[in-house]
């Protein structure tokens, strides 16, 4: 067992942070709010009261989300006893700008507006400097390396698939072996789930676009427990895959999840059952005491309400009815 | 070579999928945002532009001064909230405009 006293502070400030997520209560009054207004009013005795009066209007909800996940990743860094465990999460931003900064060199646009800055773990101006002189010297050596091999390919062949394929690939790589330097079993374990789960959706989009085997093994991730590769063939029916997987720890998602898919040929069922699922994982962070636990499930809890907060400015701004906001929301962490 | 563009006018939940085509879009929240966007499309080589029925009905009198121009031409379409019929009326209009008859519905000199 690691030393997990050098915890107690951390989990203390975590502890009393998670009492200010929203409730399902909360999130429920904004789903039947009758307006995109009144649905961001309701948020005004919430942590993300204080943005509302610098917003001109409800479409600039995504500033207020935006600057919200900032003030996590800069309070959780400030006293995480291991800045390792942020900078594992952070490391989808940096992955993301690299994917913006070099999609917008190719077109030779400029699309800073995309780019998300202070949360990952590269500055941006690092960044910006790296794809406009090609030189990716000073990135994470798995991240330069893709960033390279990416740079060649896209001279022969302008692909704009192949920037999601190599640094999606190298990112899970990496993550893999920071996730394994943390030593914890809970972190081990999200991190396979969330690959596996996404594999499988991989797996159903590649059939669903009609894409050889060849594709399919470009795209499947190999950091997960399930083999999607030898588990079920891109010709057999899917109900083979729901069989496969009956007595796996995703026996629900998928069950339910390719059911809805079979009948409405959308993912949208099987993402919200996935994340689902994630969240579920998650919320046994609750009952630990000491550990990097907490801090975690609380990160995953945030990123998941704000994933929520959009679903529903989203819904309401296009007034999508009541119901299908519903169908779409996730569970809560609280 | 310079081609000629095609734009798109509309809320932005409506409009992005147009991107992937290639299209230039411009997201716009009101009436005021797209009479700038309007003015952005009339500086560049575009020769179609689309523009969501709900965002035309804010923009009437920019569209009116629009319509006498050669380029662009202007197409309304429906947002993702379904049609006003904005769309329908023009066309029926333009073909009145270029034959003298309102041969789409049948209405001959109304």
């Amino acid at each position: 067992m690691p030393n997990n006293d050098r915890y107690a502070y951390a989990v203390g400030r975590i502890r009393a942070m998670e009492t200010r997520l929203l409730d399902r209560g909360k999130i429920d009054r904004m789903v039947e709010a009758k307006s995109a207004e009144e649905a961001l009013n309701v948020l005004g005795e919430s942590e993300y009261g204080e943005y509302l009066a610098d917003l001109g209007s409800v479409h600039q909800f995504e500033k207020m989300l935006d600057a919200e996940l900032r003030r996590i990743y800069v309070e959780l860094r400030k006293f995480s006893p291991e800045p390792g465990l942020i900078n594992l999460f952070a490391k989808k931003f940096d992955y993301h700008n690299l994917k913006v900064l070099i999609k917008a060199n190719k077109l030779a646009e400029k699309r800073d507006e995309l780019l998300v800055s202070e949360v990952g773990n590269i500055p941006i101006a690092e960044m910006i400097r790296a794809v406009s002189d090609d030189d990716y010297r000073n990135l994470p050596s798995l991240m330069r390396q893709a960033a390279e091999k990416l740079s060649e390919l896209l001279r022969l062949e302008p692909d704009p698939q192949l920037v999601g394929l190599l640094l999606d690939r190298a990112m899970y790589e990496e993550l893999e072996d920071e996730v394994d330097a943390q030593k914890s079993p809970f972190l081990k374990g999200y991190f396979t789930s969330l690959v596996d789960l996404l594999n499988i959706k991989t797996y159903l989009r590649v059939r669903r676009a009609n894409r050889p085997k060849e594709f399919l093994l470009k795209a499947l991730l190999p950091n997960g427990n399930v083999n999607m590769n030898k588990l079920v063939q891109l010709v057999e029916p899917l109900e083979v895959l729901v069989d496969r997987l009956m007595f796996s720890a995703y026996a629900h998602v998928v069950e339910e999840g390719v059911q809805t898919y079979q009948k409405t040929d959308t993912l949208t069922r099987y993402e919200k059952l996935a994340d689902d699922h994630l969240i579920k994982y998650a919320k046994q962070a609750k009952y630990v005491t000491f550990g990097p636990e907490p801090i975690i499930g609380y990160l995953l809890a945030k990123e998941n309400e704000i994933k929520m907060i959009r679903i529903i400015m989203v819904g309401k701004i296009n007034q999508l009815p009541t119901e299908e906001i519903k169908e779409r929301l996730r569970d809560v962490y609280v | 070579m310079s081609m000629y563009k095609v734009a798109v006018v509309g809320d932005k939940n409506s409009i992005l999928g147009f991107k992937a085509l290639g299209v230039a879009t411009y997201p716009v929240t009101g009436g005021d945002e797209a009479a700038r966007a309007l003015g952005e499309i009339m500086r560049e080589r575009v020769a179609v532009v689309c523009i969501t029925e709900a965002v035309a009905e804010q923009i009437q009198p920019q569209l009116k001064e629009l319509n006498k121009r050669l380029l662009p031409a202007v197409v309304l379409i429906p947002n993702n909230q379904g049609s006003l019929g904005l769309g329908m009326m023009q066309i029926k209009k333009n073909a009145e405009k270029a034959i003298g008859a309102d041969i789409l519905f049948g209405k001959e000199g109304s």
